[in-house]
C-alpha cells in the first residue's frame, strides 16, 4: 500500500502550497549571507517574474514523488519586493512565477508558470516562460555537476603529487 | 559583431586582463567609492560596511541591442571558452611534463626558461633564508605575489556569481547563483524571447568562464605543488604559484597563435 500510496499524486491545500513558498522566498536570504544579494544599480522597471532551483539538502524531509500543479492554481500567489534577494537598493515587487526545487535526495518539485491575466485565460501555461526556465534548470545542474568535477579534479591532483617518485 | 560589451567586476589579474580574452576587468564600484572618514576607527568601520555591501562576482552583458547578431556573439563566446579549456589541458600536461633533470639542458622555450630560473632563485638558500638584504626583498617580492594571487583564487571559489544583461540600456534580467546551486532570475515585465534567451546565454557564458577560471586555479596551484616537490623548493606549494601562473598563461598565449585544435 506504501508504494501505492507514495505513486499517487498529492493533493495539497493551497495554503500548504503558500507557505511552502514563503519558505522558499525567506531561504532567498542565503544569497545575501553569500554576498550575493548586494546591492546594484536600480533597474528601472525590473518586475515579475522570479525563478530559483532549490539545491539544498533537506535533511529529514519525507520523500515525496514529484509534483506538478498545472491546473490552478498553478503558483501560490507570492508577490514580495525582490530587494531582499536580489537588490538590496531596489524596490520593486516581484511575482513568483516558476519554480523547482530539486531536494538532495532527489525529490522534485516544480511550480508550471501561468499566463499573466492582461488579456491571457488563466489556467493556460506560458510557454515561453516555461521553456527559459527549463533551460535554466537544466543549466543549473549542468552548472553544479561541472563545479563538483572540477573541485574533484583539484583535489585528485593534489593527491597526485603525494604519489611523485613512487 | 554587434559590438556587445561584457564586463566582468570583482576579479583581478596581475596582468589587469581576463585570461579567457573575453571580458573586461571592472574593479567593484563599491571598491572604488572615495573614502570619507577622517579617522582610523571610521575607515575600518566603512571597510567593513563596503566588504559587508560587496557584490562579489558580476558578470554583466550590455547589448545595443537585442538582436540575432547578439545571440550569434554570445555563442562565439562561448566557443572561445570551450576552446580556451581545451588548450588549458594542453598546457597542464605540458607542466605535468616537466621535470628539473631536463631543465638546464633542453629547456626549448621562453616559459620554460622563464620558469626555471624562477625555480632555480628559489632553490638558491640565499634567497630562501634570507641571508642578505636584497634576498629578503625578493623574497617578500614572490611571497607578496604569491599572497595576492591567492586572494584572488579564493574569491572565485569563495563568490558564486551573479549576472546581470542589458539591451539598450534597459535591464532585461539579472540572475544571481550561489554556492548551494540555487539560482533566482528576476525579468524586466514583459521581456521577449529574445531577450530571455540572450540573458540564458549570458548566463552560461558567464558560468563556463567561472569554470575555466577554477580549472586555471587548479591546475596552477596542483602545478605549484608538483614542482615543488620535484624540484625541492622550500616554500614552493606557494611561492611558485605566480611562476606557474605565468607560465600556464605563456603557454595558453603561444595556443592562441596556433588553429583550433592543434594544441
Amino acid at each position: 500500500m506504501g508504494c501505492e500510496a507514495a505513486l499517487r499524486p498529492q493533493v495539497i491545500e493551497r495554503v500548504t502550497a503558500q507557505a511552502s513558498a514563503r519558505v522558499a522566498v525567506l531561504d532567498a536570504d542565503a544569497a545575501v549571507a553569500f554576498g550575493l544579494g548586494e546591492p546594484v544599480r536600480p533597474p528601472a522597471r525590473f518586475a515579475p517574474c522570479v525563478y530559483r532551483t532549490n539545491w539544498r539538502p533537506r535533511w529529514g524531509v519525507p520523500r515525496r514523488i514529484s509534483s506538478h500543479w498545472t491546473s490552478k492554481p498553478t503558483l501560490p500567489e507570492t508577490s514580495r519586493p525582490v530587494s531582499a534577494a536580489l537588490d538590496a537598493r531596489s524596490e520593486f515587487e516581484a511575482t513568483l512565477r516558476a519554480l523547482t526545487r530539486v531536494a538532495f535526495d532527489g525529490d522534485l518539485q516544480v511550480y508550471v508558470p501561468e499566463r499573466g491575466k492582461g488579456g491571457h485565460p488563466e489556467g493556460e501555461v506560458d510557454l515561453a516562460l516555461w521553456e527559459i526556465h527549463k533551460s535554466m534548470v537544466e543549466e543549473a545542474q549542468q552548472s553544479r555537476a561541472r563545479f563538483l568535477a572540477t573541485m574533484a579534479e583539484l583535489a585528485a591532483r593534489l593527491l597526485d603529487v603525494l604519489r611523485i617518485g613512487s | 559583431m554587434t559590438g556587445s560589451t561584457f564586463t566582468f567586476s570583482g576579479f583581478e589579474t596581475p596582468e589587469s586582463d581576463d585570461p579567457l580574452g573575453i571580458w573586461d576587468l571592472a574593479i567593484s564600484e563599491l571598491e572604488v567609492a572615495p573614502a570619507t572618514a577622517y579617522n582610523a576607527v571610521e575607515q575600518a568601520a566603512q571597510k567593513q560596511a563596503a566588504q559587508k555591501r560587496e557584490r562579489g562576482l558580476v558578470w554583466r552583458v550590455d547589448h545595443p541591442e537585442s538582436s540575432l547578431a547578439a545571440h550569434t556573439e554570445l555563442l562565439e563566446q562561448r566557443a572561445k571558452v570551450d576552446r580556451w579549456e581545451a588548450d588549458l589541458e594542453a598546457a597542464a600536461r605540458r607542466l605535468g611534463g616537466l621535470s628539473p633533470r631536463l631543465s638546464y639542458a633542453a629547456s626549448s622555450s621562453d616559459p620554460e626558461q622563464a620558469l626555471w630560473a624562477e625555480v632555480a632563485a628559489l632553490q638558491s638558500p640565499v634567497l630562501s633564508y634570507g641571508l642578505d638584504n636584497t634576498a629578503h626583498r625578493v623574497y617578500e617580492e614572490v611571497f607578496e605575489r604569491a599572497s595576492s594571487l591567492l586572494v584572488q583564487f579564493k574569491r572565485l571559489v569563495y563568490h558564486f556569481a551573479r549576472i546581470e544583461t542589458t539591451s539598450g540600456g534597459t535591464s532585461i534580467a539579472l540572475t544571481t547563483v550561489n554556492w548551494t546551486g540555487d539560482y533566482e532570475t528576476a525579468w524586466l515585465d514583459g521581456a521577449t524571447t529574445l531577450e530571455m534567451t540572450l540573458h540564458l546565454e549570458a548566463v552560461r557564458l558567464a558560468l563556463a568562464s567561472r569554470h575555466a577560471l577554477l580549472r586555471l586555479i587548479s591546475v596552477v596551484t596542483s602545478g605549484a605543488m608538483t614542482l615543488t616537490a620535484k624540484a625541492s623548493v622550500p616554500g614552493g606549494q606557494v611561492l611558485l604559484i605566480p611562476a606557474v601562473y605565468n607560465y600556464v598563461r605563456s603557454i595558453l598565449r603561444e595556443f592562441e597563435q596556433w588553429p583550433a585544435g592543434a594544441s
